[in-house]
């Protein structure tokens, strides 16, 4: 895997553990503990996201980090607004982790929309200006985080003279009302809403500069869409963040402001002229600085700065030297760094002097040393050390350089980038990986700029020692847990196995015919023996098969306590979701059948079930409604509960309601138990959509929800009591793959008929039947039990068989609930078969589940009782 | 009408507004070698900047007020 591959497939498992711990919260909003990894893991992944170029990314994580930062430090509560913010802050990154695994490019609509995610959470820590601003003024740090400030490309666009005014500017103000660097990007749309941004921008207040840009390559001018805005304005203002902030009030998110230390406008520029003359110039100048011969310094720069050309790197150093002598004349590090930017003529890291001042001043740079940097580290050292023997090492070098190169931006420690590339370069020419990992040991082992946490290094080198073994078996771990295969590919062996079956079923019969037609009786032994050892490795690699196809039933239940979480509130009612038994698991099939029936009748029960809190607590319930998902095992079923403490379905309701639809006579509904009446929610076309008053309402739909789970060959029940609650039962097979069928006998034709269709298999006597009218009955364990026959119920003119005892076969199967009896010829054998619905023109025999083929090259037809017997 | 087409040459005029760009850029289409003139320009929607910034339109005058001269050179001084 990639480090990429692997960053998205992390980022998705932290996404889930996000989601789920906020769902924790949501009751235990106290939980410190909780609240802690939930801030870890969004620290983790902002970290992550920092290494790959993806602002959009980091930005939101950065605001989410920001305010999970409060919360866990008690100054901003747990709110459902904050976990609101949360929730889409991670559908947002789980987007982006899409279009990263699709390799699309972020369209703009992205980044708007991470601007607005981004400023709806910083809303949510105070929007307090003045603490912000001087909250801002005291870190003059903060720019430094990648995605917050702007670049020093982007202020080059800023003509020297007036980047030099705005220094003025900045020092004359004081610390306390910094400039601010905004970005405004107007959306898309905006001109369909009359909006000028261009306007807008112009008349910035205190307006130093301003600057327009696309915000992606322009399409050929025939292709051009001029009223969608791709333009992106930045402005340097130096009025205060409140000012603007109400200024672009009703853009807010399409605004990100940042203020500017004076010092990140300190950026010279040239060109390489009059190198010599720079060099001694410095030598002389960090003396001067040192012996604090401040005057003697400029009178020198000025004098210099008349000879030199005025394009050259030193021309504008110096121009920014005497600017400095004469506003920051005590910033001694501030000099020396500007000096020394001779030596290489690249700008100074304003950032790392920042941080390094904060740090002597006792309070460590805002960069907590992040665990999933280390952990990056030891990463790279890994496949370092990996590389070092095996080919292919250049390649795996390359990848440890980019990553390399990533941690270190994302930890501002720029100045360390041509030393990597340096010992990247020996590396290449050496072809060993060597040097980088002495680069390595010298800057993230020895307790250097970035690692300042003196735990690291002890880390690193246990990592590097006796931790290679453990780390590389952990790798081929989670390599073997990953292994994501085209679900094309495993039906594909599905249906082999299929056929594999039908064709070891195939000796017995060769070894029958061996025997019967060739008298080769050895023969047919070895065969049936090696029948036997087949049959065994082919039930094997069934079960192994449907093993690969299970999935824990938690694939379908993770998405319902955001769903019920969502819905309750809109509806204004208080649900407690418990989820039990997620790691049961079935057939992929079965559990994609689970996902819309299981919605359907969650949103039942949360629109129709519960009760508004003010009703519960009059009838003596917790406001809390309690909403159970129940996922268990039972034999080769797995069974799913769903349960609620609502108000329950009201039979003497039902009833009427279905005199109403005349689905039944009332003669018959003045009979029916209250469970039968509860049941008729069921049946095909009753409905409560016209809102009966007091009435659950459960029907909407269930029968909808009845045969999509009878399509997976499942079942459904439903228990409920008036006032106290529901209970629906759902119940369907671990795979669909395999159905064992018994083979009955009748008008001298074989049929399969399902096993779970069967109650069971019994021989009655001749005498036993009687025959009321049109109709037969026997009395089977003391009840009534009405008897069709085969035969008739196929349109076959011939009565059923007897055998010598003058006996019946009669298969008991349910129907509607109630068992019937069915008189068939004699009963064979029950296989496994794989059950082939019917296509084409025999789709439309409804009185046959499907078709098998059979060991011998016949066709069994498999029937539906239900179907038949209706 | 604000602005002014000669055989090659537009001339931006007090504020062009939003309506303007689409025969800008039909005009921008049509005509090979076209340049822009914003001497007498004191505002233009960006929509019309962005025809102009998409169609990399040479600029023969600068706007007289710097401030607005300052930010469309921002935006077309590379094609300039």
């Amino acid at each position: 895997m990639t480090l990429l591959e692997q960053f998205v497939s992390e980022t998705r498992e932290a996404l889930h553990s996000i989601s789920a711990m906020l769902m924790a919260l949501e009751s235990r909003p106290d939980d410190t503990d909780l609240m802690t990894g939930l801030f870890r893991v969004v620290h983790t992944l902002k970290g992550n996201s920092g290494l790959f170029d993806y602002p959009e990314m980091s930005k939101v994580l950065h605001a989410a980090e920001d305010v999970m930062a409060q919360v866990r430090q008690g100054e901003l509560g747990y709110s459902t607004a904050l976990a609101d913010g949360l929730l889409d802050t991670m559908d947002f990154v789980g987007r982006l982790c899409d279009a990263i695994e699709l390799g699309v490019q972020f369209d703009a609509s992205c980044i708007a929309d991470a601007g607005m995610l981004a400023a709806r959470l910083r809303a949510l820590i105070g929007v307090r200006h003045d603490d912000a601003d001087a909250a801002d003024a005291a870190a003059p740090a903060a720019p430094c985080a990648p995605p917050a400030g702007p670049s020093a490309e982007a202020l080059y666009a800023i003509a020297p003279a007036l980047r030099m005014d705005a220094y003025r500017h900045a020092v004359d103000a004081g610390p306390a009302r910094p400039l601010h660097w905004l970005t405004y990007l107007p959306d898309e749309q905006c001109f369909f809403q009359g909006d000028d941004p261009f306007y807008q921008a112009r008349n910035t207040p205190e307006l130093l500069w301003g600057g327009i840009a696309a915000i992606a390559p322009w399409p050929a001018l025939q292709d051009l869409d001029a009223y969608r805005c791709a333009l992106q304005f930045t402005i340097l203002s130096a009025a205060p963040r409140a000012e603007l902030e109400q200024y672009y009030r009703y853009s807010a998110e399409q605004v990100r402001l940042v203020p500017l230390s004076p010092l990140d406008l300190v950026l010279p520029q040239g060109d390489a002229s009059a190198r010599t003359q720079a060099r001694l110039f410095m030598l002389d100048a960090l003396d001067l600085v040192h012996e604090g011969a401040l005057d003697t310094l400029a009178d020198r720069a000025r004098a210099l700065r008349e000879e030199v050309p005025a394009t050259s790197w030193l021309a504008s150093v110096l121009e920014w030297l005497l600017l400095l002598l004469q506003y920051e004349p005590d910033h001694r590090e501030a000099l020396v760094a500007l000096i020394e930017s001779l030596h290489d003529d690249t700008a100074p890291s304003w950032c790392e002097l920042a941080e390094r001042e904060a740090a002597r001043a006792g309070q460590a740079p805002d960069l907590p040393q992040p665990e999933p940097m280390t952990e990056l580290i030891h990463a790279q050292r890994r496949v370092l050390q990996q590389a070092q023997q095996a080919a292919g090492q250049e390649g795996r070098s390359n990848a440890v350089v980019t990553a390399l190169a990533g941690i270190l931006r994302a930890r501002g420690a720029l100045a360390l980038l041509p030393g990597l590339d340096g010992a990247a370069a020996t590396a290449r020419e050496l072809g060993s990986t060597a040097p980088l990992l002495a680069w390595m040991d010298v800057h993230f082992g020895s307790g250097g700029l970035v690692s300042p946490d003196p735990d690291v290094p002890a880390q690193v080198q246990a990592a590097s020692v006796s931790g290679a073994a453990v780390k590389t078996d952990r790798r081929q771990d989670d390599t073997a847990k990953s292994v994501k295969v085209d679900q094309a590919k495993i039906d594909h062996l599905m249906s082999l196995i299929g056929e594999m079956v039908v064709a070891k079923n195939a000796l017995p019969y060769v070894a029958n015919r061996a025997e019967a037609v060739f008298g080769a009786r050895e023969l047919s032994r070895e065969i049936k023996n090696h029948y036997l050892v087949i049959n065994r490795i082919v039930e094997e690699m069934q079960g192994a098969i449907m093993q690969v196809r299970m999935m824990p039933v938690s694939f379908v239940l993770q998405r319902f306590p955001r769903l019920v979480r969502d819905i309750s509130r809109t509806l204004g009612k208080q649900v407690d979701l418990v989820l039990e038994g997620e790691d049961t698991e079935a057939d992929k099939n079965i559990i994609e059948a689970l996902g819309d029936p299981l919605m359907h009748i969650v949103r039942n029960s949360l629109d129709h079930g519960f009760e508004p809190p003010g009703e519960r607590a009059a009838c003596g319930k917790p406001a809390h409604g309690r909403l159970t998902i129940r996922a268990s095992q039972e034999a080769d079923r797995v069974v799913i509960d769903i349960e609620d403490d609502g108000r329950g379905i009201d039979p003497d309701v039902i009833k009427r309601k279905a005199g109403e639809q005349g689905l039944l006579a009332p003669a018959a509904l003045a009979c029916i138990s209250e469970q039968d009446a509860i049941n008729l929610v069921f049946a095909a076309g009753f409905s409560t959509a016209d809102k009966v008053s007091d009435l659950s309402g459960r029907g909407v739909g269930m029968d909808v929800v009845r045969s999509a789970v009878e399509r997976a060959n499942g079942t459904i029940s439903l228990q409920s009591q008036k006032g106290v609650g529901t209970r629906i039962r759902l119940s369907l097979p671990l795979s669909m793959a395999v159905s064992r069928v018994i083979i009955v006998e009748s008008g001298g034709q074989r049929f399969g008929v399902p096993m779970e269709q069967v109650l069971e298999t019994v021989r009655v006597a001749r005498t036993a039947v009687h025959c009321v009218k049109q109709s037969s009955t026997t009395v089977l364990r003391k009840r009534v039990l009405p008897i069709r026959t085969m035969n008739g119920l196929l349109g076959l003119s011939e009565s059923p068989r007897l055998n010598d005892q003058d006996e019946f076969a009669m298969l008991v199967v349910r129907f509607g609930g109630e068992p019937v009896g069915l008189l068939v010829d004699s009963f064979l054998e029950t296989v496994d078969i794989i059950l082939k619905p019917m296509t084409g023109l025999l789709a439309g025999l409804s009185a046959y589940a499907g078709s098998a083929l059979m060991g011998d090259g016949s066709v069994l037809m498999v029937l539906d009782t239900k179907e038949l017997i209706q | 009408m604000t602005i002014e087409f000669d055989s090659t040459r537009a001339r931006l005029l007090q504020t062009v507004g939003v309506d303007d760009a689409e025969q800008l850029l039909e005009w921008l289409q049509r005509t090979p070698g076209a340049s822009v003139d914003f001497e007498l320009c004191t505002h233009l929607h960006p929509a019309n900047l962005q025809v102009l910034m998409a169609g990399a339109t040479p600029v023969c005058t600068w706007p007289q007020d710097p401030l607005l001269a300052a930010w469309l050179q921002s935006a077309l001084h590379e094609q300039s």
